[in-house]
């Protein structure tokens, strides 16, 4: 049974220019997507930049709104929740971003970092809270001692960590990869997707991996969806899709992979 | 000193002005063949930038550097800052890794490209123009986009006007500092492709950093590999990366997921790579 499904969704942006922004152009951002996600999988949206997976992303997180379309997530649909209606939602779904040098308050400790979600949808007292904080911070990878520490005293993939920490505390039953780790060195990059393999069979996560790197896809994902200009140009098993390109541009993105390690 | 060689960097070390202790590159000497693509492949804080900055110099003023670099026949490393103000941009240019950071915003991209061509020869504006538009049919860039200011163009068309600027007085050799960290990879392949293009048409050397093995696989004649400041493996590109010896390449040639097997990434265990290289 498919856990989340989105149907026929579309999403333009209106832009405006010229004198006094007289004219205004559609540009669409995404046309008429439709797939649906296996829970306990990973389903990698690749694509270049400009195609469309970010405002999905975005979509799929409700920060933005689409103007048509279905999006349903285990059974319950979820496009027209709203405001408090949509809590236990963002709960079970978190995202992790592609830059973790701006993801982070920088004005918070580690502490206040993983406590803040918590104290927003009020799970837990003080004493439950830092139980968890504590808990999940060396979940990680990362010690204890780090809590009291502000973001600046970390370096990349280190606060990719405290970002995925943040994200699983909510013990999210789904997780947005926004290109996790597009910003970080190839062995940074190792850690990063070995501690979200681990993580996903631990704890039975199901991913929606956004990246532009098909090595990273070949790694983590067993499915796929390919966008081009915001529309979906192949759909299938990342085998499928790697031995046997249906279009052109899932072709020339296999081809652009350096080297052949 | 050998002919073949472009560039000779003997003994080189970098180190912050107030403690001469602390190396942040440690005695490294290495050499770039003419006409040959060398890779300098490692991590941040490898050193690697610094190594290619220091070639320049343009270290940042809180460190500095001894040893000896040799560009053809001239000891550069020891060439009064006037001189080397001729010497930057024209036999030896740079493409950084920033596409978006390193072009002056206020300025059309054409006319950015024309300063580099005005700041070395002295011909007359119209002329220089002509070569800058002959630059950006090197590099792909149509003609048109000669009065477009950098917030118009892509970062690939961005990182395009940056090899146009570098490559317009025919430097020997060029200098890029991770010039596709920034990019998506179809925009990376492109840019490859196009800096290989250049380097067979113009016959430059190029010294290439990067973090990525397959990127190496895919552009470099030579390699060298460096960790915590050192040259740990150098060697021609196909040997070190079908046959590594030092057990860092070993480690970061496995960090790099593979499209042929399916085998599980490790990621590098810093104290294991310690110990084993104590052993050497």
């Amino acid at each position: 049974m498919s856990y989340l499904t989105i149907k026929n969704l579309s999403k333009t942006y209106k832009k405006s220019s010229g004198f006094l922004n007289t004219k205004t152009f559609n540009i669409k951002a995404l046309d008429n997507i439709s797939f649906s996600v296996k829970k306990g999988s990973c389903m990698a949206i690749v694509g270049e930049s400009g195609s469309g997976k970010s405002t999905l992303a975005k979509i799929i997180m409700k920060l933005l709104h689409p103007e048509s379309g279905k999006l349903t997530f285990s059974g319950l649909s979820i496009s027209d929740l709203e405001g408090k209606k949509l809590l236990p939602y963002r709960r079970k779904v978190q995202m992790i971003f592609q830059d973790p040098f701006s993801s982070l308050n920088p004005k918070f400790t580690i502490q206040q970092v993983l406590a803040e979600p918590l104290k927003i949808h009020r799970l837990g007292n003080e004493y439950e809270i830092d139980n968890k904080v504590n808990k999940f911070i060396e979940l990680v990878g990362l010690k204890k001692e780090d809590l009291k520490k502000f973001p600046h005293q970390f370096s990349g993939g280190q606060r990719q960590r405290i970002c995925i920490a943040r994200a699983l505390i909510m013990e999210p039953e789904m997780i947005v990869c926004d290109e996790p780790v597009s910003a970080l060195d190839v062995s940074i990059q190792a850690q990063i997707l070995e501690l979200l393999k681990n993580l996903q069979s631990k704890l039975n996560l199901t991913y929606l991996f956004i990246t532009h790197d098909l090595r990273v896809v070949k790694y983590m994902a067993k499915e796929m969806i390919v966008l081009q200009k915001g529309k979906l140009v192949e759909k299938g098993t990342v085998k499928e899709v790697f031995s046997n390109p249906k279009t052109n541009y899932t072709k020339s993105l296999i081809d652009s992979i350096p080297g052949s390690i | 000193m050998k002919t073949n060689n472009i560039l000779d960097v003997s003994n080189l070390s970098i180190y912050p002005r107030h403690s001469k202790t602390l190396k942040l590159v440690d005695d490294i000497s290495f050499n770039i063949p003419k006409g040959k693509v060398t890779c300098i492949v490692g991590e941040s804080g490898s050193g690697k930038s610094l190594t290619a900055l220091s070639i320049i110099q343009l270290l940042s003023v809180q460190l500095d550097f001894d040893g000896v670099i040799d560009f053809e026949k001239s000891r550069i490393s020891q060439l009064p800052e006037s001189k080397l103000r001729d010497l930057r941009g024209l036999d030896i240019a740079m493409i950084f890794q920033d596409p978006m950071t390193s072009l002056n915003p206020v300025f059309t991209v054409g006319y950015q490209v024309l300063e580099a061509v005005l700041a070395h020869r002295k011909i007359s504006k119209s002329e220089a123009k002509n070569e800058v538009i002959k630059a950006f049919d090197d590099v792909g860039i149509p003609a048109d986009r000669y009065d477009s200011f950098p917030d118009e163009l892509s970062g690939g068309q961005r990182q395009r006007i940056m090899i146009a600027m570098a490559i317009i007085n025919n430097p020997k050799l060029l200098i890029a500092d991770e010039p596709t960290t920034a990019l998506d990879v179809t925009v990376q392949k492109q840019i490859l492709d196009l800096i290989n293009k250049l380097q067979k048409k113009f016959n430059m050397s190029v010294l290439f950093i990067t973090h990525d093995f397959g990127v190496v696989q895919e552009i470099a004649d030579q390699v060298l590999v460096m960790y915590k400041g050192k040259i740990v493996e150098s060697g021609n590109a196909k040997k070190v990366i079908n046959l590594p010896n030092h057990p860092y390449t070993k480690a970061l040639l496995n960090c790099i997921p593979s499209l042929k097997s399916s085998k599980k990434l490790s990621p590098i265990n810093y104290k294991k790579l310690d110990q084993e290289m104590a052993k050497l």
